[in-house]
């Protein structure tokens, strides 16, 4: 058994040096950017826009629900690359050739869904302050990134666990868009009748950056909550993508 | 049976077989879940971009995706020595993909407006941008072996094939957008629910299937490019 320090000195030279190859991670770098700009540069001509059409101001729910929409792209991007990347050494059989290595799947896993998420709170930080719509402190721009990166591994695993080949896995991506609904309706709804929409991972970033963004205390309840769900169904997940992969 | 048809069967069996049936199905429900929360006179405007933006991965990514599972399993590479001509194999994949779509943005466009819409714009319109956006998922797909390297530089293509939607949603009107050839469907996808003048009409028809035959001879292009020749 190999513990997560060896897993990341054995395999982080590999996948830097793949990273290199493919681009793959300059793009994830880039796209957040390209569209923290695209919000700053389209949203208030979008807003003047909408607002003389329907003689009423969106503007008070324009900006938290783009802002939301941001904060979750980026783990929602990097869990799809990882994904796919995933279903690709599910159809390669390199996973199957991993049993034959001391590392085991679980910190080969633990390995492979830490660094998307890494990689997702980077960007968030980079990304929300350019996009202009989101006014966080920097600590409490931290924790809002940190409370929406678990959405980076569960996407990655549920595309893994649910597709059988990567077409399958582009199909399912038409309907992962339903994910990114619950916490928008959320918004919307009165306290008590939006918890059942808590069942839904996604749920829980949005409450934490909208709790944040308004300086209220229940921003402390919606982070260690949301943490421990979605620990928890991130969990379930690994355990169903162990009984299909292997 | 023709060729054609015996193609546009075997495509069709092999979108069921991968779930694009199922998903379609699911978006369907969706939207129209979503479409009876919102006031139809809110509705008119976002309309078309709601659409375009659906079709974009019913057919470019769709597209995308079956290529390279052909290309990984062989069996493109294989259809080279059958006498299945390029221009076929294109036209399989452009016709069942297209009437997906007309299936299912029709169904909750149907839902949302009943006879409220006018029809021949609207289902002219969609299936000239699924038939523009599976020419161009080809042109960019075929470039590329896996669907890691394709699927990032998609976005940006993607990005750059959705700009006249932006302008509409901006209502940001200059001839430059009219050059852009997704501009064309797009004025007829408006046209289903208010009247157009005459030369945007011809714009709208012309215009798109100029571009539908410069992006098929491309594909031909790059099929030979990208496939028979390597």
């Amino acid at each position: 058994m190999m513990n997560l320090v060896q897993v990341f000195q054995s395999l982080g030279p590999v996948d830097a040096r793949n990273v290199r190859r493919d681009a793959l991670l300059r793009w994830l770098v880039l796209a957040p950017v390209a569209l923290a700009l695209a919000v700053r540069w389209v949203m208030p001509g979008l807003i003047t826009a909408v607002t003389n059409l329907i003689q009423f101001d969106i503007q008070p729910y324009f900006a938290p629900i783009m802002g939301f929409c941001l904060i979750i792209l980026v783990p929602y991007l990097a869990g799809m690359v990882i994904g796919f990347l995933l279903l690709d050494q599910k159809d390669d059989g390199t996973l199957l050739a991993l049993r034959v290595t001391p590392l085991s799947i679980e910190s080969y896993l633990a390995y492979r869904l830490s660094l998307p998420m890494l990689v997702s709170v980077l960007m968030t930080l980079v990304a929300a302050p350019l996009s202009g719509i989101i006014q966080l402190s920097w600590w409490r721009l931290l924790l809002v990134a940190v409370g929406a990166a678990p959405v980076a591994p569960l996407f990655a695993l549920l595309l893994t666990a649910a597709a059988q080949n990567k077409v399958q896995g582009l199909a399912l991506t038409k309907t992962a868009g339903v994910f990114m609904l619950p916490p928008i309706l959320a918004y919307f709804i009165a306290a008590p009748w939006q918890i059942g929409l808590g069942v839904f991972p996604t749920y829980w970033p949005g409450q934490i950056f909208w709790t944040a963004q308004a300086g209220q205390s229940a921003f402390w309840f919606y982070w260690a909550a949301g943490m421990v769900y979605q620990g928890f169904v991130l969990w379930l997940l690994a355990r169903w993508f162990k009984s299909r992969s292997l | 049976m023709t060729r054609l048809q015996a193609t546009v069967l075997c495509d069709a069996r092999l979108q069921f077989r991968n779930g694009f049936y199922y998903a379609s199905l699911v978006i369907v429900v969706v939207c129209i879940g979503l479409l009876s929360q919102i006031p139809t006179q809110y509705l008119t405007w976002i309309f078309p971009v709601v659409i375009l933006s659906n079709l974009v991965v019913g057919t470019f990514y769709f597209l995308g995706g079956l290529v390279l599972l052909e290309k990984a399993e062989g069996t493109l590479t294989a259809q080279i020595v059958t006498p299945l001509r390029q221009g076929e194999y294109l036209a399989a994949k452009v016709l069942t993909l297209t009437a997906l779509a007309i299936l299912e943005n029709g169904a909750f466009t149907l839902y949302a407006f009943g006879r409220g819409v006018d029809w021949l714009p609207l289902l002219l319109g969609v299936a000239l941008t699924s038939g523009l956006f599976c020419l161009f998922g080809f042109l960019v797909v075929v470039r590329y072996d896996s669907i890691n390297e394709y699927l990032l530089p998609s976005m940006a293509y993607t990005a750059a094939a959705s700009l006249p939607m932006i302008a509409y949603l901006m209502q940001w009107d200059s001839w430059l957008v009219y050059v852009h050839p997704w501009q064309a469907p797009l004025v007829l996808l408006q046209a289903a629910w208010q009247p157009i003048a005459a030369w945007q009409w011809t714009y709208g028809l012309g215009y798109s299937l100029l571009w539908l035959a410069l992006l098929f001879w491309a594909c031909r292009r790059a099929f030979y490019r990208f496939v028979v020749r390597v």
